[in-house]
């Protein structure tokens, strides 16, 4: 079943001159698949998140949820943010609450859905502490359980991983796989880390940048739960490097100058 | 010798860090040395002034010593009624305080929340803002009198401005990510507003809060020394023209003392309150 519909979207920002930075995507993506919006900086992909999130508007074409239009943030979505942006001033339990707080559930009853997601990303016992006290890793897994504690159709991540340490950053690639299998919730994660696309997608977005456009896209038919290091995952990671490299150079040769 | 040092490595590291207070103890002996040096110091000075005083050689009017400092409090205390001008002095700061804070910040919130408000509005303050406040102490005096009002508005005078653009300011430093965090959730303006904007501000606000504790009491002191007809101030003011100067020396600790409560007040606001966060 298909979750979102991106249909011929165009994101220009005004300037002069104008930057273009989605160009003629389209695009579907299948409910509880694991999606990845990989690409280097600049090529629209956390562009296209946003508009997934109902953060932006597509200057042209249309993003559809459920063969809706989106509108704006919506209830069924939950957003992980890169560097997870939690509020310095709360404490971990009342940014994990923070979702519910906005719309207007009890103090005693978010406090339960708030602990019950921070036992699942394994930070049971730091509900009291405030985000700075807490290390980058443990900080993003604050992050995804705040937006779990909405209970969202769909996760949104964008970079989640992209502050951590190389070690960390593997562990919690382990644990979102671990999280994603218990139910199957449509992930879509955006990263520039090929290692990270192929580790953890169902299927890759490849994009290329100036103006974003979807270059190659990757289906991931590897075994879960997956090993690293595992030669079939080595030779997919090869053929995403060997594409990489022709899209550089392709944009290189677009951009040289006459 | 080799065991016992093996031993000591091979301890965990709580229970090395569990020690660490113990070992430090050689830094509070130092320190109480320390402490006791500046004890003796300050007790060598206030004996050189008691003799100074005592035998003459320094003219009473211009110093009093210490003996005389602290028999002058019965007196400001029983003839003087030190505790209503006490009253005079801290409410006209207090509530003088008070005021500038709600409009000050109110004042900010408007104009950091809307552009337009603040194109239009921004010179005007700056213009205000720019007047040195004691020119016009005169004129006030001509408006409002030598009494209450009068001391209260120019407390407020003296933190308003401090507020607006501290506020302003504050509201500025809001984090993009925290309000793109907020709108995910679906946050409706005024929750944007409440739950982010506001708390983003507050430790500019509380660095205002900080400056303003202080300066109020020194506007209030200051506008009774001007013109007026109660307070410590104007208490100072008579005390002087008697040539009374152990009054004028006790008024000025009783002052003093009042300014370090204030801003150890302003201290545990902060670390227990509003910035708790900060110190955990």
């Amino acid at each position: 079943m298909t979750l979102f519909q991106i249909s011929s979207v165009d994101k220009v920002y005004p300037g002069s001159p104008p930057v273009v930075a989605l160009q003629d995507i389209s695009l579907s993506i299948e409910q509880g698949e694991f999606i990845v919006f990989l690409g280097p900086s600049g090529c629209g992909k956390s562009t296209l998140l946003e508009l997934l999130s109902g953060l932006q508007q597509p200057s042209d074409g249309q993003v559809s949820f459920h063969g809706r239009p989106i509108e704006g943030p919506h209830h069924s979505l939950g957003v992980v943010f890169q560097d997870a942006s939690l509020l310095p001033w709360s404490t971990i339990e009342d940014n994990v609450a923070f979702g519910l707080e906005l719309s207007g559930i009890g103090k005693a009853e978010r406090g339960n859905t708030a602990r019950h997601y921070l036992d699942k990303v394994g930070l049971t016992g730091f509900g009291e502490k405030y985000p700075h006290q807490l290390s980058g890793g443990m900080r993003q897994r604050a992050g995804i359980a705040r937006a779990l504690s909405t209970e969202p159709e769909v996760l949104l991540m964008d970079e989640p991983f992209g502050a951590v340490d190389h070690i960390t950053r593997i562990k919690l690639q382990e644990e979102l796989t671990g999280l994603w299998q218990e139910n199957r919730r449509t992930i879509v994660f955006v990263t520039h880390d090929v290692g990270e696309a192929a580790f953890l997608a169902d299927r890759i977005v490849l994009f290329s940048p100036r103006p974003g456009r979807v270059h190659t896209i990757f289906d991931v038919d590897l075994p879960r739960p997956r090993r690293r290091g595992d030669l079939d995952l080595l030779k997919l990671e090869s053929k995403i490097y060997d594409t990489l490299h022709a899209v550089e150079n392709q944009s290189r040769a677009a951009n040289a100058p006459v | 010798m080799s065991l016992t040092s093996a031993f000591e490595t091979s301890r965990p590291l709580s229970a090395r860090s569990q020690n660490a207070g113990r070992f430090a103890s050689p830094q509070w002996a130092l320190f109480s040395w320390l402490r006791a040096g500046q004890f003796a110091l300050a007790a060598v000075i206030l004996l050189v002034i008691q003799y100074a005083v005592d035998s003459g050689s320094v003219k009473q009017i211009y110093l009093a010593s210490p003996t005389q400092i602290v028999a002058a409090f019965p007196r400001l205390l029983f003839e003087n009624n030190l505790l209503y001008h006490l009253y005079i002095t801290l409410s006209e700061a207090l509530l003088g305080f008070a005021l500038a804070l709600t409009l000050g910040v109110a004042t900010g919130v408007a104009m950091g929340l809307f552009a337009k408000a603040n194109t239009f509005f921004g010179p005007f303050l700056v213009a205000m803002m720019a007047i040195p406040k004691v020119t016009i102490i005169p004129l006030l005096t001509l408006y409002l009198g030598i009494g209450f009002s009068h001391k209260v508005f120019i407390v407020f005078l003296f933190g308003y401005f401090i507020f607006v653009f501290n506020t302003i300011a504050g509201i500025r430093q809001v984090d993009e990510k925290h309000l793109k965090v907020a709108r995910a959730f679906g946050a409706s303006r005024l929750q944007i507003v409440t739950k982010i904007i506001l708390p983003s501000a507050v430790p500019s606000i509380m660095a205002a809060v900080r400056l303003e504790a202080a300066m109020c009491l020194v506007a209030a002191l200051f506008a009774e020394i001007v013109a007026s007809k109660a307070g410590l101030g104007n208490m100072l003011n008579r005390a002087v023209g008697v040539y009374d100067t152990a009054s004028v020396f006790a008024l000025v600790a009783t002052i003093t003392a009042i300014a370090l409560v204030t801003v150890s007040l302003i201290n545990l606001l902060e670390k227990r309150v509003f910035l708790r966060w900060k110190y955990v």
